[in-house]
């Protein structure tokens, strides 16, 4: 892992105990290992309950680790001075209702160690880049759940951090301020700034990072690039095929069949998770050889939603005991 | 820092955001308007109100009476002034006919006379010709009455009505105070003069302050802060918070701090509002009103920790406020029952006054009731008693001077009030001897003057009496062996007081105190910051034989032995000085400015002993002139001590103990203890240690009349007459529930911080 990495997690566990005397545990994070690049979006995925939430909070140091090493901006994770850099946003986060927009950032500003002045400078940029500039005076009370994100965001951004963590960022906001709030995350980007994506919103995350790792259950499934996990065991070949559906059904392996349904008479609309191109040719040929026609053939990239259901069903499934993550490193290939 | 300031500056920007902190602020406003047009004014007092009459009756009555006397009188000369109607009213009261009341012939008499008292003629020379006037009274006449203004006229005529009829009518200060309300009076003048009217206003303003700010005030800011330290640390705000680089210990006592402003801003305005008042309006500008601030938002940090331990463990703030209120009842239950069984039952039976009877030990307990020592079962028997039940209960008190020991006649000889009261003695009561001979059963004798103070046996056996009022000696047929006698009649008239000197000296002003040289038969009195050596002549009579100002107006308590006089003054200052020229030999101060309540001299003159109302012991010895280094067990405990006549100090550190010590040795020779009630017990083993260890923020109410009032140890005497050190007195514990409360507040304040660093969120 490089020096250059903003974040860095190794083998880190949790541990959480329950109960009248604490004697239940639950174990949230089994292990997981990563680290995010300067400069690089990258987003942690995984469904309700995966442990991504614990996670960040153990780099913020609003948790306690039970094993394993975590650093952020080189500092070991709960140090204070590692903070220091940092932009967060909470996921449901809470402003108290007494603020408006305007002292709501002097409050937290002022909390990261802004001075009135500077905070004064800093703010109107702030809310106009979330959209919120006209918007600063009103109580939050009056903010819509969408207003609260953007209000967040900029909370997060106002101290102007190197590192931004944002859990769920586009949680309740419309499709018009998500496409906002992927502007500004891009925006972000170019400036250089690093990003830390924890989200369930994968369109958001497949538009947005560079980098993604998916937590299933404590455990990390993959680490990678969006377009290698869309690529993975997940793509898919379309095919129209003529032919007898009985013969056409012998031919091919029914382990790949993604899809079946008819498309007239002894047509039949197949998907298959075929990607590789000797894999495809070898289809193609068993099919000819046995007078299917094939009328049309559409190779299809999943989306990062579909990849990423199919990588939590498979390693659900999977119970053979592979506990390494998938690195994957290029199209197709796993390490 | 700035992070840490921050916060609390939210919390200021979130009290004012709060709707009912600006309903309190409008409450307290509405408050201080309504107070604003009620003040005080001063003016002459020289008109008659019927409060001022004790028996309207008897004082008609007797103008009645001397209106028939052939000598001038003022009754006569006043009677011809009235109307013919009214005189027939008063005649018919006399005689008791037309069932005629008191009441309507006294308001038209009262009219009548508050008229006359404007004309030159009221007084009469001949007619008041045996009836002397005042200090005040004679200037004016010298003056001539047709001299005078109408107020000075109506004051002098007040003065004179004042003299001719003093048990009738209550005399007045120069100056009256009475209450007014935009403007107009309300009631009569006040039973007090401004001087007094400084510390009733001071107290109201305490009782007020204590109900408003302490007691509801603290309440509402309960109720309105108790989701404060809940909602920081919900999920997705205590988050917010976290991911700063900042400590999470001094992020939630920035937190505490800011929580405390809403007590804060509605007690600085009501404090600061009353104070304004009370120095507007009363002319008493006590900048120390103002420390009460902090002292009630103290109160309120107390209460205040208790909320936001709960509101971290369970973040729900309605758990917060039940918890705080349990907390609040488990300190009253601690507090009060304390008080009661200090009050009721404990304190009623500590000894007050020890008094050594040759081999015997007697000692008289606060309630008034006397034991003596039974060393055979070591247990206190009651003795000195008539007989007919006047054993105190349940913490009356029976007001009494002594018992001594007369060693003479083996007797003791006490003043004592045959009624239960408040604390303190007027003076007025019973001389009353016990004869061990007679199982020292209490006989009553004749009456003493009003406001004697002490008692003394002289070494022919006589009863030597003292108070502001003069020095008498008890003559005649009587001794006091037939004072004590079964067969001659109480109140007989065979036995009286007469005035015992010295001469031109028909009365001290108090504050007064005296001792009598058990050696020498010699008096120090102090009289109003002087100190007086008084030395019997051959007759008997006491002629002053030196005398020194003092420059104090602090009570005070006399010892005299040997050749040394010790003054204990009520600023806790101890002054020395050589019995026969008065000279100063030393100064002390021994507790800060704790009132001092008994003192005691070794007959030979050697130790002198002060017992303070902070029931701690002094001792002086006058071999080397300094503070005797002694172990003195009980301090803190102690209730009484005196002298043996072989110059042992005993010393009553707690009901039922006795100690005593030599203090050559430092040794404990002989101890009177008898075995502990359960009550007693509970109380040591169980009661106090649970109180000592509990937080007390219910009594910070003592800081608050200490800071009014200045005064540690306020006394109980609420009636009217001379204060007096002796008395028992409040002691305010002022220190030990700020030390207390503070190490709460800190462990508290520790373990809620303790486990928010512990604690994951």
């Amino acid at each position: 892992m490089s020096d250059a990495s903003m974040i860095i997690v190794d083998d880190v566990r949790k541990t959480y105990r329950d109960g009248l005397f604490r004697r239940q545990k639950v174990e949230a994070l089994k292990g997981v290992s990563f680290d995010v690049k300067r400069g690089e979006v990258f987003g942690l995925l995984g469904p309700n309950g995966a442990g991504k939430t614990t996670l960040i909070k153990i780099l913020l140091g609003i948790v306690r680790k039970t094993g394993g090493q975590a650093t952020l901006l080189g500092r070991p994770a709960g140090e204070r001075a590692g903070r220091q850099r940092v932009g967060y946003l909470p996921e449901g986060h809470r402003i108290p209702q007494h603020l408006n927009g305007n002292t709501a950032l002097e409050y937290y500003g002022s909390l990261s160690g802004l001075s009135l002045s500077q905070i004064r400078q800093r703010r109107p940029e702030s809310l106009a880049t979330v959209g919120l500039a006209e918007w600063g005076k009103m109580s939050v009370k009056k903010y819509s759940k969408g207003m609260l994100q953007r209000l967040g965001l900029a909370q997060a951004m106002l101290h102007n951090p190197d590192l931004l963590i944002l859990d769920e960022p586009t949680d309740g906001v419309d499709p018009v301020g998500r496409a906002e709030m992927r502007e500004i995350l891009a925006r972000l980007k170019s400036q250089g700034k690093s990003i830390f994506l924890n989200s369930h919103m994968l369109q958001e995350v497949e538009l947005v990072c560079d980098r993604v790792a998916i937590l299933h259950k404590g455990k990390l499934r993959h680490v990678g690039d969006v377009k290698d996990i869309t690529t993975l065991s997940g793509a898919e070949t379309e095919f129209l095929l003529e032919g007898s559906e009985e013969t056409i059904r012998g031919i091919i392996d029914k382990a790949a069949v993604l899809s079946w349904s008819g498309a007239g008479e002894n047509r039949f609309q197949v998907g298959l998770r075929i990607s590789a191109q000797p894999d495809v040719d070898r289809t193609v040929d068993q099919l000819r050889k046995a007078g299917i026609s094939i009328c049309r053939m559409t190779p299809r990239k999943l989306t990062l939603e579909e990849a990423f259901l199919q990588l939590i069903q498979t390693q659900t499934d999977d119970q053979s005991g592979n506990e390494q993550p998938t690195e994957i490193t290029s199209f197709g290939a796993e390490s | 820092m700035k992070a840490y300031l921050a916060v609390i500056k939210d919390s200021f920007r979130e009290a004012f955001a709060s709707r009912v902190l600006w309903i309190l602020l409008v409450l307290i406003t509405l408050l201080l308007l309504l107070l604003a047009p009620l003040g005080v004014k001063d003016e002459v007092a020289a008109t008659l109100s019927r409060g001022d009459i004790s028996t309207g009756s008897e004082f008609s009555n007797k103008l009645v009476e001397q209106s028939r006397s052939e000598r001038p009188l003022p009754g006569k000369h006043i009677w011809q002034m009235l109307p013919r109607d009214l005189q027939e009213q008063m005649t018919q009261l006399q005689a008791g006919e037309n069932g005629r009341s008191s009441f309507r012939v006294l308001k038209p008499l009262i009219k009548k006379l508050n008229e006359l008292l404007a004309r030159t003629d009221f007084y009469d020379e001949a007619a008041w010709s045996r009836y002397p006037l005042g200090e005040e009274a004679r200037p004016l006449l010298e003056r001539g009455v047709s001299n005078l203004s109408e107020t000075e006229l109506k004051r002098f005529n007040r003065l004179a009505l004042d003299a001719a009829y003093p048990a009738d009518i209550r005399s007045v200060p120069e100056m009256a105070t009475r209450v007014v309300y935009f403007g107009y009076e309300m009631g009569g003048p006040l039973p007090a003069d401004r001087e007094k009217m400084r510390d009733v206003v001071l107290t109201v303003l305490m009782q007020v302050m204590t109900l408003l700010v302490g007691v509801l005030g603290v309440f509402v800011a309960i109720l309105v802060t108790a989701s404060i330290i809940p909602h920081m640390f919900e999920s997705g705000a205590i988050d917010l918070m976290l991911s700063r680089p900042l400590s999470r210990s001094l992020l939630f006592l920035s937190k505490f701090i800011g929580g405390c402003t809403f007590i804060l801003l509605n007690s600085a305005y009501l404090i600061t509002g009353l104070w304004l008042y009370v120095g507007l309006r009363f002319d008493i500008w006590s900048n120390k009103l103002l420390l009460c601030i902090p002292v009630f938002l103290f109160l309120f940090a107390i209460y205040y920790s208790v909320s936001a331990f709960a509101g971290v463990v369970w973040k729900n703030a309605v758990v917060s406020v039940v918890i705080t209120i349990l907390f609040w009842a488990a300190c009253f239950t601690v507090g009060t029952s304390k008080e009661v069984v200090e009050t009721i039952f404990l304190n009623p039976e500590r000894f007050a006054v020890l008094v050594p009877a040759g081999e015997s030990l007697l000692a008289a307990n606060k309630s008034g009731q006397t034991f003596q020592w039974q060393p055979d079962d070591h247990t206190w028997q009651p003795v000195f008693t008539s007989g007919s039940g006047d054993a105190g209960l349940l913490g009356l008190i029976y007001p009494m001077v002594g018992p001594i020991y007369d060693s003479q006649a083996d007797q003791l000889v006490a003043i004592a009030s045959s009624r239960p009261g408040v604390p303190g003695f007027a003076g007025s009561g019973t001389i009353v001897v016990g004869k061990r001979s007679n199982d020292w059963e209490r006989i009553p004798s004749i009456s003493t003057p009003p406001g004697t103070q002490t008692l003394f046996i002289e070494s022919e056996g006589t009863i030597l009496i003292a108070g502001a009022v003069g020095i008498f000696r008890l003559e005649g047929e009587s001794n006091t062996e037939q004072v004590a006698g079964n067969d001659v009649a109480p109140q007989g008239k065979a036995a009286k007081f007469v005035e015992a000197g010295p001469e031109g000296t028909d009365s001290w002003s108090p504050p007064f105190a005296a001792d009598r040289n058990p050696q020498n038969g010699n008096l120090a009195i102090f009289s109003r910051g002087t100190l007086n050596l008084l030395k019997p002549s051959d007759d008997g009579r006491f002629t002053i034989d030196q005398t020194t100002d003092l420059e104090t107006k602090e009570l005070a308590l006399v010892a005299y032995a040997g050749k040394t006089i010790l003054v204990a003054l009520g600023s806790g200052e101890i002054r020395t000085f050589d019995a026969e020229t008065l000279k100063p030999t030393g100064s002390f101060q021994p507790f800060d400015r704790d009132k001092p309540q008994q003192v005691a001299a070794s007959p030979n003159g050697r130790w002198f002993t002060v017992q303070f109302h902070n029931n701690k012991t002094w001792t002086f010895d006058t071999k080397t002139g300094e503070p005797l280094v002694t172990d003195i067990a009980g301090q803190g405990n102690i209730s009484a001590v005196a002298y043996t006549a072989d110059n042992k100090l005993l010393v009553a550190d707690r009901y039922p103990r006795v100690l005593e010590y030599d203090l050559e040795t430092g040794n404990v020779t002989r101890r009177f203890e008898a075995g502990s009630g359960r009550l007693e017990l509970f109380y040591r083993y169980v009661l106090n240690p649970i109180y000592t260890v509990f937080p007390k923020p219910g009594e910070l109410d003592s800081m608050v009349l200490y800071l009014l009032t200045d005064e540690k140890t306020p006394s109980l005497d609420i009636k009217k007459g001379p204060e007096n050190l002796q008395d028992e007195r409040a002691t305010l514990n002022i220190w030990e529930p700020v030390w207390s409360n503070l190490a709460f507040l800190a462990v508290m304040l520790g373990l809620t911080c303790l486990y928010i660093e512990r604690k994951d969120f």
